[in-house]
């Protein structure tokens, strides 16, 4: 998506997007609203680092926010307590027709709508950090989520040009799951020094040809987000198979992100 | 003969070693019992070089030259001044645990033996012979003479200096070697156990069909091929028993339990692009 010829609007377009939740998200969720013609409005305690663009405005309270917006992005995967505070914050604050699509990574659809007082406009995102690099975004719904917001969020993707896919509402939905437990895998393979962890990103790059080595792709993710998925699902499922290695919960508490804080 | 390498069974894994071997200038001596499968060997390795001339990866110099490095034989003594011999024969302990010995009463007390395989433990079948130390995995991935990796396995009693002559060898090979302990699954196999295990389950629980998981595995994902369409090429007989042989050797670890789809699919001959039907069609 070329970004330097394309015109750019300012306040006055009168169609607006909501940012919130986990800051990696936010960052990569901000970058690719903001090449549509909306504002995209980003409300989180601190400001996180995010393109110089006009059309990107940067909130900490909900306040100057319109009411009235296109869709608010849900993007809590880390803490449930602050997840269900910025979707009742949402919910008091933003117009009804405005579309609430929130991260379902760790939490089910059917479970958040249990706790709206409007859950037919609530529509679930697979929102995990380096997805959207890709083309395609997998969506669910609780058996209250209108079709129509269904119908309208596919749009919004389409708009920006990204395919979308429906699953069943489950914890971990499709992709985030596999790629978890292969991220979690791979710790526990490191952790039982199977391998060293440059020797396991290069075995599974050149054996199986994945995009990623699985250590680098849970230091792209951020291994806080690994943890939170493996947790979710081990909880979901009461089985010990999901079961995050102690390698993992290490590598969580040092919250990197990007570098290398293991060898 | 200091350059010469023996490889022990001429079928798909052995003639692509060989190949490998020949290519970088190699000696190579290639062993198996049967005649019609040392054939079939030498075939489709000069089919494959063929096949480098014609993609010109090769030049036809290279080619000739290759061919010429490798002989064939069915009586395993001709290997005895060989400085590394690599077994690729079938997938079972106890026969390659009986190839194991007698190569270690026929070879030089410095040679290495090497073992291509893919599941079975370095330390058992170095065990089997009077040089554990000079005992080394080096698993090559199907097709070998393409695939860049080699996993070499150190068994318990594997020394560093096989290691380090094995890494050496394999670089010669142009290949890139990585260091595996000897546990089961060694790198390869037991990490990509979720990509198929999983999409087993969420195909198992009904979140999404096969053709869904797959589009969203490649779109999303960004992976060159789908659990479905690659366990499809694999052959799913073939990837329930390595699920199976990393499960057992862990001791029914719960992460590595096969799922009831793939018995099924086996016991229904639909075993994917081989027998015309697996998850997909054909």
């Amino acid at each position: 998506m070329g970004m330097s010829s394309k015109k750019r609007s300012t306040r006055t377009s009168g169609k607006a997007f909501l940012v919130c939740g986990d800051e990696h998200l936010i960052q990569e969720y901000t970058e690719l609203l903001a090449y549509s013609d909306a504002d995209v409005f980003v409300w989180h305690e601190r400001k996180p680092d995010l393109p110089n663009l006009k059309n990107i405005l940067y909130n900490r309270a909900l306040t100057r926010v319109p009411k009235k917006l296109i869709a608010v992005f849900e993007l809590t995967n880390i803490s449930f307590e602050k997840k269900l505070e910025r979707l009742s914050k949402i919910e008091n604050h933003c117009a009804k027709e405005s579309l609430i699509i929130s991260s379902t990574v760790c939490h089910t659809a059917t479970g958040l709508a249990a706790r709206l007082i409007t859950p037919q406009r609530l529509v679930g995102i697979a929102a995990l950090p380096t997805l959207l690099q890709n083309e395609l975004v997998e969506l669910t719904r609780s058996p209250l989520t209108h079709n129509d917001a269904i119908k309208t969020t596919g749009e919004i993707f389409f708009d920006l040009k990204k395919e979308v896919s429906l699953v069943d509402d489950r914890v971990g939905m499709v992709i985030p799951r596999i790629v978890c437990c292969l991220v979690n895998e791979a710790t526990f393979a490191l952790q039982e020094e199977v391998a060293s962890m440059e020797d396991i990103d290069t075995a599974m790059k050149y054996g199986v040809n994945y995009p990623n080595g699985p250590v680098e792709w849970g230091e792209k993710i951020g291994f806080d987000q690994v943890l939170a998925v493996m947790d979710a699902l081990q909880h979901d499922t009461g089985e010990e198979r999901y079961r995050p290695s102690p390698l993992l919960r290490k590598l969580a508490a040092g919250l990197a992100i990007g570098e290398r804080i293991w060898s | 003969m200091a350059n010469t390498i023996g490889i022990v069974g001429a079928g798909t894994m052995g003639s692509g070693i060989a190949q490998v071997a020949a290519l970088a200038g190699y000696t190579v001596i290639l062993y198996d019992i049967e005649q019609s499968a040392i054939e079939k060997g030498i075939n489709t390795i000069y089919n494959n070089l063929a096949k480098g001339v014609e993609k010109k990866k090769l030049t036809e110099k290279d080619s000739e030259i290759a061919r010429e490095q490798i002989s064939t034989t069915n009586d395993l003594l001709r290997l005895k001044d060989a400085t590394t011999v690599i077994e690729a024969v079938v997938e079972r302990l106890d026969i390659k645990q009986a190839l194991l010995q007698r190569l270690d009463d026929i070879l030089p007390h410095e040679s290495i033996i090497a073992s291509n395989t893919s599941s079975l433990s370095i330390t058992a079948l170095g065990a089997s012979t009077e040089r554990p130390d000079r005992v080394i995995g080096m698993h090559f991935f199907n097709p070998a003479h393409i695939m860049k990796l080699v996993e070499i396995v150190k068994g318990k009693e594997t020394s560093h200096t096989t290691i380090s002559r094995i890494t050496s060898l394999t670089k010669e090979f142009g290949k890139l070697p990585v260091l595996a302990s000897d546990t089961p699954g060694f790198i390869v196999n037991r990490v990509a156990r979720p990509f198929y295990g999983e999409a087993l389950r969420l195909l198992g629980e009904g979140v999404a069909s096969v053709e869904e998981i797959d589009r969203i595995v490649k779109k999303s994902g960004g992976f060159k091929m789908g659990p479905f369409e690659l366990m499809d090429l694999i052959g799913i007989d073939v990837n329930l028993s390595v699920s199976r042989s990393v499960y057992e050797q862990y001791f029914h670890e719960s992460r590595y339990r096969p799922h009831p789809i793939q018995q099924q699919m086996v016991d229904g001959n639909l075993l994917g692009r081989k027998t015309g039907k697996g998850f997909y069609e054909y």
